[in-house]
């Protein structure tokens, strides 16, 4: 979608993944399916960033983590510079490793906390066989500079940094590869309001000086928007809403993404009282409502939203909303 | 609630009033005020917002009002907390016990972990009213119900006899709201009651809080990191750093004429859904922590307007602007800042 | 979604501070003198020992303690001390061997059934089965298969510690992969091989060397139970188990003779669960605040 011309660099087609719940124990019986992922689609550019936003339990997560096969996926397809990553043998994959990377949303869980900020980030280095022994610690201290961390930092343990510090090391691990595609699942939500924004900063630097590409997992619409070419709504595993940012900002034709945009809380009080608020709770993912899954909590349902479901229809050439009703909104 | 920000009440008297308030960390030897010299004052049907980033002592605040504090390490060293005119300080655990859950209530940020989940919902408030009144158990499981359906919760008739793992998130901080509001306290302690919720049920959330003051007129404390939340919720807001309130103002002046450097710089951090997008400005630094505070103003080293006074001399809590205070030697009528 | 995170986490690993947490309680400190001297006295037994523990003086039959015999002297006139020291020794290898074989053999039968959620039930389910034979059930076995003897007793001790481990391994691993680090090292590469050994064991290490040395103690006293019955050690070595079985023909003119022995398993056993208590004490991460 984002680059029409050139082959895009990663291109997840019809990706699904089911699990299943319930009967556990010794007699397995009446499991029950729940759809994670349903069916969901999009390609990324060179030096581009998805954003893929939803609240809890849309599914979000497991997204990021199908992309890079530490989950696997039930079906569908994960295309990165053409190679799939869904049905690569062990080695390729582990190969594969040095193109994408992801970061985590807790950086005082995704950190082994017997390493040091110079080990972990070194690792992958001379796992892949970037560097040498030699000249690893050279590499790193260059890693350190450029997500602003000081080099004398190399030898000190994860509990020695602060939340944002310690991202900057997951950063710094990341890159260490040289990735091409940079998986970011929520890497600012567990942090304050200025260190977030210290962090957004250096996400897109980072993308101007490498060229990197990033998903972008969030449940927080303004970090999206600050550092997304293109935005993908989700909602009960499925993709309801996608578009160029600024387009789906400023004219969001589903329902859901017009009451996830006003439901922000805005920093200013004379915006009171312009919100939409939404019914109700998420329906039961194990019995999603029959039609639109958003059906239940639609304040324009109709009768056709709950016995058809509806697909992703184009709004424009770049923009597609999954609502029977788009041309009414 | 329409927007009467101008109006503080002046005549009235607060329903809390809180005066010189100080906790410290004793850690060995070294003590620490993790809350230094708050002053404030919640009225009536009024809402009044603490904002301020981790660390910065907001939740140390609401604890020590409820004295709530593990002590040791922590501890009241001085300081009032004048409910209704009387001081809560220097009561005992039992007379406390009488206040809490009756006078002050509290709502905290984890609905998860906030309920007891070997006991049913109509058990739990009705635990809360009978141990400040003398309620038999089926008026106060009626109760429970009219409290439930307060909240908005659906069928409350049937909800009554769940138990908390059958509800969702946005459920359990309802329930925990017709809890905290059972016996109809003076003022409701809110911590981050929305951070763990989606931002569609915080919407909700907000709302009823909102209605529910309005109809009671119960004084509300309400405590985030989130100055969205802030502004759509409260009146009056204050903004701690580092253990101490650095501005305090009505919230349209507040919003308006951010006065404070961290103030600013917090605004200027937040990734808005709507405007115009540049650059997001984040505060350099991080905040220090409570044994490491540097002398003078303690946000001197991440502020740009921070010279030889700054590091010297600790800017008081005054008035620049009416009703909007600022602890700042840069702030005020014809400033740089 | 979630909070913010307050800046600072608690200190690492306690490595250093475990001597100096361990001085800070006098009882902790009286445990672990009373246990150097014990193995002190195990090790230098060949150099410590009076006499000769094997050595049969029928002129000096069941001699209540005095000078000369500092704990008396048995039914073939042996002197206790002596056979007191070298008893140690056998009943510390004992525990030590079963405690080195069952915890490694739990610990990865523990880690893979975590890692792995296809062999974790088969795994867990064969743990279950052995757990429900009590050990000393497994030493009657064992000895009437290979013979009564210090082997019998180490195998018998090891298989029952086993599924133990491998519990409190399993749960340990299980915390441990919750953390996203493991993700994280799966995803640059690393296979899973590397993610076990460097990043799951790591972090379950210290739960598990805490149980095994409360596990130690129970072993010990179980080793001298199995001695005690007859299928340990055999006279005429000296084994404290069975030095305290040999007295008992005697036990009401000369109740020193099974006594003593009894009285140093139970000082080993005692000053052993006293530091393994603070030692859990110092390391679990959940009791630290």
């Amino acid at each position: 979608m984002t680059a029409q011309n050139e082959t895009p660099l990663l291109e997840v087609r019809n990706l699904t993944k089911h699990f299943n719940v319930g009967g556990g124990g010794l007699f397995r019986r009446d499991t029950q399916t729940v759809k994670a992922l349903d069916d969901v689609s999009f390609t990324v550019g060179k030096g581009k960033t998805f954003a893929i936003v939803g609240e809890s339990g849309c599914g979000k997560s497991t997204l990021g983590r199908s992309l890079l096969r530490l989950e696997q996926p039930t079906g569908g397809q994960v295309h990165l510079d053409g190679t799939d990553v869904t049905t690569a043998s062990a080695a390729t994959l582990r190969a594969m490793r040095r193109k994408m990377q992801i970061v985590f949303q807790d950086p005082f869980s995704s950190l082994h906390p017997k390493m040091t900020a110079g080990q972990l980030v070194a690792e992958p280095m001379l796992l892949h066989r970037i560097a040498t022994r030699k000249d690893v610690r050279e590499r790193v201290a260059r890693l350190f500079e450029l997500v602003g961390l000081a080099p004398y930092q190399m030898d000190r343990y994860p509990h020695q940094f602060s939340g944002g510090q310690r991202q900057r090391i997951a950063i710094a691990r990341a890159l260490a590869v040289d990735p091409s595609l940079i998986v970011c699942d929520e890497p600012v939500s567990a942090l304050d309001v200025s260190i977030q924004a210290q962090i957004i900063n250096l996400l897109t630097d980072l993308q101007e000086k490498l060229g990197v590409s990033y998903v972008f997992i969030s449940h927080d619409l303004g970090v999206v928007r600050y550092i997304s070419h293109e935005i993908a709504v989700m909602y009960l595993g499925k993709i309801i809403e996608q578009g160029p940012k600024d387009e789906l900002f400023s004219s969001p034709k589903h329902p859901y993404t017009k009451a996830l945009l006003s439901a922000v809380p805005r920093p200013d009080p004379t915006y009171r009282s312009r919100r939409i608020v939404l019914k109700g709770d998420l329906p039961n993912p194990l019995d999603p409502p029959p039609g639109c899954s958003f059906s239940s909590r639609c304040a324009h349902v109709r009768a056709t939203c709950r016995e058809v479901e509806p697909q992703l229809d184009a709004v424009s050439p770049q923009h597609r909303a999954a609502c029977h009703f788009w041309r009414e909104m | 609630m329409t927007n009467h920000a101008d109006s503080p009440g002046a005549a009235a008297a607060p329903v809390l009033d809180i005066r010189d308030f100080t906790i410290e960390l004793v850690t060995g030897k070294m003590v620490s005020p993790i809350v230094d010299g708050a002053s404030f004052q919640v009225h009536e049907g009024r809402t009044l917002g603490i904002v301020g980033e981790s660390g910065c002592g907001k939740s140390m605040l609401s604890l020590g009002i409820m004295k709530l504090i593990p002590t040791p390490p922590a501890k009241i060293a001085e300081g009032q907390v004048l409910l209704d005119g009387s001081d809560l300080v220097p009561l005992s655990d039992k007379q406390m016990e009488q206040v809490r859950g009756n006078r002050i209530s509290m709502i905290f940020q984890e609905p998860m972990t906030s309920l007891n989940p070997v006991y049913t919902v109509g058990y739990q408030i009705g635990e809360a009213l009978r141990a400040h009144s003398s309620l038999s158990s089926a008026a106060a499981r009626q109760k429970a119900i009219e409290l439930l359906r307060k909240v908005g919760i659906p069928n409350p008739e049937k909800r009554v006899d769940e138990y908390p793992h059958s509800l969702s998130g946005g459920m359990r901080q309802r329930v925990m709201i017709a809890i905290a509001l059972a016996c109809e306290p003076r003022v409701l302690i809110a911590d981050e009651p929305t951070t763990a919720l989606d931002v569609t049920i915080q919407a909700q959330i907000l709302d009823l809080m909102r209605s529910l003051k309005t109809e009671s007129g119960t004084a509300i404390m309400l405590i985030s990191h989130d100055l969205g939340v802030i502004a759509e919720m409260a009146d009056d807001v204050i903004v701690m750093y580092a253990g101490r309130i650095i501005e305090q103002a009505p919230v349209h002046s507040l919003f308006a004429a951010p006065s404070h450097p961290y103030t600013q710089g917090l605004l200027a951090s937040i990734p808005a859904v709507e405007g115009e997008q540049h650059r997001l400005q984040p505060v350099p630094g991080t905040v220090p922590p409570p044994h490491d505070r540097p002398k003078g103003c303690a946000f001197h080293p991440r502020c740009s307007f921070s010279d030889e006074k700054c590091r010297a001399e600790r800017p008081p809590l005054e008035e620049k602007l009416a009703g909007h205070r600022v602890a700042c030697w840069h702030a005020g009528p014809g400033a740089s800042a | 979604m979630t909070s913010p995170i307050s800046s600072e986490t608690a200190a690492g690993f306690p490595g250093r501070h475990l001597l100096v947490s361990l001085g800070r309680d006098p009882v902790s400190c009286i445990a672990l003198a009373t246990l150097s001297a014990l193995f002190l006295g195990a090790v230098l037994a060949h150099w410590i020992a009076p006499y000769d523990p094997l050595a049969i003086d029928m002129m000096k039959v069941l001699k209540a303690p005095s000078l000369e015999h500092l704990f008396g002297t048995d039914g073939q006139g042996r002197d206790i001390f002596s056979r007191s020291l070298y008893g140690l020794r056998v009943t510390i290898l004992l525990g030590f061997s079963a405690i080195f074989v069952g915890g490694t053999v739990g610990t990865v039968i523990g880690l893979v059934a975590g890692f792995y959620p296809k062999a974790d039930t088969i795994l867990m389910r064969l743990m279950d089965v052995i757990l429900s034979f009590p050990a000393i059930l497994f030493g009657l076995a064992i000895a009437a298969i290979i013979g009564s003897g210090t082997t019998a007793v180490i195998i018998a001790l090891s298989v029952s510690t086993t599924p133990l481990v491998a519990r409190i391994a399993r749960g340990a691993a299980l915390m441990a992969l919750a953390h996203d680090y493991v993700s994280s090292g799966r995803a640059i590469g690393l296979n899973d091989w590397a993610l076990l050994w460097r990043y799951v064991l790591p972090n379950c290490i210290s739960t598990i060397v805490v149980f095994l040395t409360l596990r130690l103690g129970q072993a010990i006293l179980l080793g001298a139970s199995l001695s005690f019955l007859g299928l340990g050690t055999q006279p005429p070595a000296p084994e404290l188990g069975t030095m305290a079985a040999q007295g008992i023909g005697f036990f009401f003119f000369a109740p020193h003779v099974t006594l003593i022995p009894s009285f140093v398993i139970f000082f080993l056993v005692l000053s052993m669960n006293i530091l393994g208590d603070s030692l859990r004490d110092i390391l679990d991460p959940r009791l630290r605040s």
